[in-house]
């Protein structure tokens, strides 16, 4: 694909929203909103584009969030995801040389991911992925953005610049909770999508293949379980919740609450998830070996003196099935970030 | 056929502690090593080469290494060749010294288009550093061509491409017709370390080439970069066995640590 180059300046602040469940996810709101916030100050529109097929009127959320003009893309071949993203990518671009956007967000989710770099190099314009936080520099007309550097150790500080559209990847808790306002006004538009016959991706072949993920080495997020665990439902609920994996010290083995594949330490798997919730294990040497590697540890044992809290970053002394309970709770109140 | 693969080199993690109360990277041994994402697209390109070795064909594949960067670079490309690679080709210029994602997919992809006659391009998925994975999205747009994302196996079977990739809960088998573009997984593949004698070969027998800016026929707008990088930023200082009371406060702290 040649560079394409605007015919107009760009101007504007553009969402590509994601919906799930016909309804658009609250990142998409919240990216929403965040574009409002910039949108008040720079004195820019805030246009959400939605792609789909058979598409529910979404519009009314997305203005609320902050859209003063929402694009639907309804065409059957945007109803494919994945792998077979190519049609969005096509969609958006056509979309794009037509509406002449300076700045994109889109959330950091496998999509976005997918159809950013390409965007952005299509438009010979610069990406910001994985977005912790985002503003836009009135000064300089460009995304300035904080993204994370091995892993998280720490974060660096990057800015786009013009003339051609900017783009960016975001992750949760950007901007912080959406304020929907119910009396903002705005106007939907139908966009003709035109896609091609696709034949150019038919060289590409989805094959389904069921196999599970592996699992404790690659998690990024692990609930692990000990012999003082109390109620092992509620650490397994809690994994539920937030999206980790269910594993534990191997004294857990003899309680019952985990398999052999399960456990962690030097005679089982060595992890590096970015979280790891100790419940109820001691931290003896044979475990402390196997979560050296992860990021966060959070630790919650009856003991005061147990050796887990040395090794944790936050611990909590208590009973680990209650915290546990109150923990899904809260979470589920206020939502997480899904895993990489 | 002809595989061409395009590396990273990275400061290799270990030499550096990151001082959060000081807000300062400190670099106590200064050390660049082969991106392992890179690595990974290096086996596979091996295990490519050796399927087809296996299979008694008459024209092994060619596997190209390429990197972009300065003269420390050509380390790692010495490290590609003893990894199999028949060739190493340093893009090198004074005008690449602030290449961000965009001047160094441009680079790559005129580097790509002057070599040739590629079957297949090969990269990490993401680099260990920065990590935001937009390289083969912009190459793949840059030579137009299809793309595999996050592979974590990978094979060659009557000119197409047969990769698995993670997708949400499943994994997924997806098949390209050749040429095409596949980025792989850095913890998929099990690379180790490289051949010793290769590599001892790499550095007295083999020698890397050199291209510019100017032979590659970049313009002015291709080379401008689009993302500056501004300054450091350091997460909250956190200190081993930090103890809480209650709930709220553990919420608060994992927030603040984005772990959930």
């Amino acid at each position: 694909m040649t560079k394409l180059t605007l015919q107009e300046t760009p101007h504007d602040i553009w969402v590509v929203a994601e919906l799930k469940d016909g309804t658009p996810t609250p990142l998409t709101l919240e990216l929403t909103y965040g574009a409002r916030m910039a949108a008040d100050m720079m004195g820019f529109y805030v246009k959400a584009a939605v792609l789909g097929s058979g598409l529910p009127d979404v519009s009314g959320a997305l203005i609320q969030a902050g859209a003063d003009r929402v694009y639907v893309l309804d065409h059957p071949a945007l109803s494919a995801t994945g792998v077979a993203s190519h049609a969005w990518l096509e969609a958006l671009s056509d979309m794009f040389m037509a509406q002449s956007p300076e700045f994109v967000l889109f959330g950091a989710t496998p999509m976005g991911e997918a159809l950013a770099p390409r965007l952005a190099q299509r438009f010979g314009g610069g990406l910001i992925a994985r977005c912790l936080s985002l503003r836009v520099d009135d000064f300089d007309r460009a995304f300035v953005g904080k993204r994370t550097v091995y892993g998280g150790e720490y974060y660096e500080v990057v800015a786009t610049s013009g003339p051609a559209p900017q783009f960016a990847t975001v992750l949760p808790d950007c901007f912080g909770p959406p304020y929907l306002d119910a009396s903002r006004l705005g106007e939907t538009e139908k966009v003709e999508v035109k896609v091609g016959d696709g034949s150019r991706f038919s060289r590409l072949e989805v094959v389904e293949f069921q196999m599970p993920r592996p699992k404790l080495k690659t998690a990024r997020r692990i609930v692990s379980v000990g012999r003082q665990v109390g109620d092992v439902e509620a650490a397994k609920q809690l994994a539920a919740a937030i999206g980790a994996e269910f594993a534990g010290a191997r004294e857990a083995i003899d309680e019952g609450y985990i398999d052999e594949p399960q456990v962690v330490g030097i005679t089982g798997a060595r992890v590096s998830p970015d979280l790891y919730i100790a419940l109820g294990i001691r931290g003896d040497t044979q475990h402390a070996f196997g979560i050296q590697d992860a990021r966060f540890v959070v630790a919650v044992h009856p003991d005061p003196n147990a050796p887990i809290f040395k090794q944790a970053d936050v611990g909590m002394v208590g009973d680990p099935a209650i915290v546990a309970e109150e923990l899904r709770k809260k979470v589920s109140l206020i939502g997480v970030t899904p895993g990489r | 056929m002809r595989i061409i693969v395009c590396i990273k080199q990275v400061l290799d993690p270990r030499g550096m502690t990151v001082n959060r109360k000081a807000e300062k990277v400190l670099v106590n041994r200064e050390e660049y090593i082969l991106d392992p994402a890179s690595k990974a697209a290096l086996v596979a390109a091996a295990s490519i080469k050796a399927a087809f070795a296996a299979s008694n064909g008459s024209h092994p594949p060619e596997i190209v290494a390429m990197s972009l960067g300065p003269d420390r670079v050509d380390d790692a490309l010495r490290e590609a060749m003893a990894f199999g690679a028949d060739r190493a080709i340093l893009l090198k210029d004074a005008a690449f010294e602030k290449a961000d994602a965009f001047v160094t997919a441009n680079a790559l992809a005129a580097a790509i288009r002057q070599v040739g006659d590629f079957d297949l391009i090969l990269l990490g998925a993401r680099s260990l550093d920065t990590g935001s994975g937009e390289m083969a999205g912009r190459l793949v747009e840059a030579l137009d061509l299809l793309q595999i994302a996050e592979a974590v196996s990978l094979e060659t079977r009557d000119g197409a491409a047969i990769a698995v990739c993670a997708v949400a809960e499943s994994f997924v088998q997806v098949q390209v017709s050749l040429p095409a573009v596949v980025s792989l997984a850095a913890d998929a593949f099990d690379a180790g370390h490289p051949n010793g004698w290769r590599l001892m070969d790499a550095y007295k027998k083999w020698s890397v080439e050199m291209w510019n800016a100017g032979e590659l026929g970049l313009s002015a707008d291709d080379l401008k970069p689009m993302v500056v990088k501004k300054e450091d930023a350091f997460p909250p200082e956190r200190q081993r066995g930090t103890r809480v009371t209650d709930v709220n406060e553990l919420v608060t702290l994992l927030k603040r640590e984005r772990v959930i």
